[in-house]
């Protein structure tokens, strides 16, 4: 009987849940913070190409975003087959990426132009051509310091000569 | 009478039971939206444009490196059609010359600091030139195999000469290393020529 009772009596712990939305909330803050939103709405489209050997770049006020890619159609009448230069925001023609790129560093900091970075995002298939002047442009735009984009991949054959 | 009973109203508690799930909503967005977008890449500094009166400056044969990407993304090295794969293991044999090779760069006897007196082959130079219809992926693959080589490089002479990886020495070592297998890579961007 008294087991019984005992038995009976004994109800079942409810967990106590007054703290999830704090650890839930602390989980949201984290990833809040961490969140970059693109800043650069794209207009071309690209792939990168895979390497092993990549630095990080530190973004600082002074990068300068350049893409490489396939124009997207709701871009106007380029076709989709088309490669297309975009500087920023803008898709630039060929020849006006020099003065784009001449007069952004022009706005910037004396100590900024020295450090300015130029992030080239460009798509594995894009002809060297196009990235040559690209290039040359900006060696005369004074822009020397770039950086090409590339996703990490792993490397297999380490170790070998 | 009436009055005081109102006082003793209670103030009606909030139910937060549904800010978890407005909690959990808002998590999930950002975790969707999240990109940890670091901009890895390969960092280079293109050279400046040469002011016209510039000398030029005569290499010998054997301390030039030439690397041609052509047309239908085939590499040469010095007018030798080459795999990638083998590319890097060519860089390197070229950058270090181990068995001091007459066609391969001349070293020349240098004092670094750390490492004491040792053949340098300091005017080597590696000559990329990559045809306008080339894609720039193979390109960047070239590059990767190339900074690859070189990392390779002064990581093995680190682990014997400093007993440690290049990325754990200290400024000075790595400076001394840097010395010993310094990086030159130059780009010629003249249209015509090429490989065959």
């Amino acid at each position: 009987m008294r087991f019984e009772r005992k038995r009976g009596g004994r109800r079942q712990p409810e967990l106590n849940m007054s703290s999830l939305p704090d650890l839930i909330f602390t989980v949201l803050f984290f990833f809040m913070i961490v969140t970059t939103m693109r800043s650069v709405p794209q207009k071309v489209g690209f792939q990168v190409p895979t390497g092993t050997e990549l630095a990080k770049h530190k973004k600082q006020p002074s990068t300068l975003y350049l893409f490489i890619g396939r124009a997207l159609k709701s871009q106007g009448t380029n076709d989709a087959d088309d490669f297309a230069v975009q500087v920023d925001d803008k898709v630039v023609s060929l020849e006006d990426v020099a003065s784009y790129v001449a007069r952004y560093k022009e706005e910037l900091l004396p100590d900024e132009q020295e450090e300015m970075v130029v992030v080239m995002k460009i798509d594995e298939n894009a002809p060297m051509g196009m990235v040559t002047n690209v290039k040359q442009q900006l060696r005369k735009a004074g822009a020397l310091k770039v950086h090409y984009a590339a996703v990490g991949r792993r490397n297999m054959r380490e170790g070998e000569w | 009478m009436r009055l005081r009973r109102r006082k003793r109203r209670r103030v009606p508690g909030i139910n937060t039971a549904s800010i978890a799930d407005i909690s959990f909503t808002l998590l999930i967005l950002f975790l969707v939206v999240t990109s940890m977008d670091d901009d890895k890449g390969l960092t280079r500094m293109l050279p400046p444009l040469s002011p016209e009166n510039q000398e030029a400056v005569e290499l010998k044969e054997r301390d030039v490196l030439r690397i041609d990407i052509a047309k239908g993304d085939v590499v040469y090295v010095n007018d030798e059609k080459t795999p990638i794969g083998e590319l890097r293991g060519r860089v390197k044999q070229f950058v270090d010359n181990p068995q001091d090779l007459p066609n391969l760069p001349e070293k020349h006897q240098k004092d670094i600091d750390l490492l004491g007196a040792c053949g340098v082959t300091e005017n080597h130079v590696i000559r990329i030139k990559s045809d306008g219809e080339a894609n720039y992926g193979t390109y960047f693959k070239v590059q990767n195999e190339i900074v690859e080589a070189y990392r390779q490089l002064r990581d093995s002479l680190a682990l014997t000469r400093f007993d440690r990886h290049y990325t754990q020495c200290t400024e000075r070592q790595r400076d001394a290393l840097r010395t010993y297998y310094p990086q030159k890579v130059s780009e010629d961007y003249s249209k015509e020529g090429g490989a065959p």
